[in-house]
């Protein structure tokens, strides 16, 4: 015998259930209270639940066609590529002198201050707009340990 | 009756009945068409449910209108669970610890305002004055078990929730389930007042 099994303990199973008696009876109101509340929260929930469905759908697409893109034609999403070593090099030094320094960050940083017009050749992070980051970028080739020389 | 609890069918009305729900889908069914939009589901959980969530949260609260306010709380949390609700156990398990906090909580605001009122243990056997006298011995017997045990056992003999269950919806192992129904079977056995419901 189990006591793990309450088909084993017949008697006392019906005088606990008996015991326990039937509980309270749920009045008619009180059913129609809450299947009315349910049915106007689940419109309500219904709705919403079908727009964040929707929305994350959309999202979903969206993810799938630019990983198909970029999979598909190679560099399509980049139409401005990172310079590579040799040419950020070339590229940074600004005014030309041969060196990089923070002369160059600074006469980007004129440039975009004042609005007048860049050289397309100075957006060096290949991000398809000259910024502040390019700034930074010349700076920081600049304060390098090895030195500003271009190669 | 399907998937609803399995409690023995005595006088007062079976468990989960109603006439005019009787939907032969599965919870998981019913949950699915719930999820995709058929209200008309929600009734048939309501009516397979609702007689067994009363009388739990009478066990845990010996009071009707306390009972019945966690009915509705209970079902209010459940309906607001959907749509996107995923049942990874049988409905018991997912509502016993519902009902049991929203019963405890309700117990404790009701004794807030009444200073005299018995202890809280939160499993009191309620009154039954129309008891034979053997049943109240028995009630007697399984009021006197440590709350933990008189839990179990309920919930094994009562609510006819598995062992597995038990240490689901209370987040306890089955072997601590184990070892609590066989102290509380042991200490029912042991005691005269109850040793005639194990035979010889």
């Amino acid at each position: 015998m189990t006591d793990f099994d309450p088909n084993q303990f017949d008697a006392l199973r019906t005088a606990l259930l008996d015991l326990q008696g039937p509980g309270p009876a749920v009045p008619r109101e009180l059913d129609d209270a809450i299947l009315s509340d349910a049915r106007r929260s689940f419109a309500a929930r219904r709705r919403k639940w079908v727009r964040v469905q929707r929305i994350g759908a959309g999202l979903a697409a969206a993810a799938l066609l630019a990983i198909a893109i970029r999979v598909l034609i190679p560099g399509a999403n980049s139409p401005v590529r990172p310079l590579q070593r040799p040419q950020l090099a070339q590229a940074a030094d600004i005014n030309r002198d041969g060196h990089i320094d923070i002369l160059d960050a600074f006469i980007v940083a004129r440039h975009i201050a004042r609005h007048d017009p860049l050289d397309p050749a100075w957006d060096l992070n290949g991000d398809g707009v000259v910024d502040q980051k390019d700034v930074d970028l010349i700076a920081h080739l600049a304060v390098r340990v090895e030195g500003g020389k271009p190669q | 009756m399907v998937g609803g609890p399995r409690g023995r069918q005595l006088d007062w009305p079976a468990v989960g009945s109603s006439e005019s729900h009787n939907d032969d889908r599965r919870d998981e069914a019913l949950i699915a068409a719930l999820n995709g939009g058929d209200v008309s589901a929600f009734d048939s959980l309501y009516y397979r449910y609702r007689d067994w969530v009363a009388r739990l949260a009478f066990r845990f609260t010996a009071s009707d209108v306390d009972a019945l306010d966690v009915v509705q709380e209970t079902f209010t949390y459940l309906f607001r669970k959907f749509p996107g609700f995923v049942l990874t156990a049988r409905m018991t398990t997912f509502l016993y610890p519902v009902v049991k906090n929203l019963s405890i909580a309700a117990r404790r605001k009701r004794e807030r305002h009444i200073s005299n009122e018995a202890g809280s243990d939160p499993i009191a056997a309620p009154s039954r004055p129309e008891l034979a006298q053997s049943r109240e011995e028995l009630s007697a017997v399984v009021a006197a078990l440590p709350e933990g045990q008189r839990e179990v056992l309920l919930m094994r003999f009562v609510d006819d929730m598995s062992l597995a269950e038990i240490g689901a919806a209370l987040r306890i192992p089955e072997g601590t389930v184990k070892s609590r129904l066989h102290n509380a079977l042991g200490t029912l056995r042991n005691d005269p007042r109850a040793r005639n419901y194990f035979g010889k």
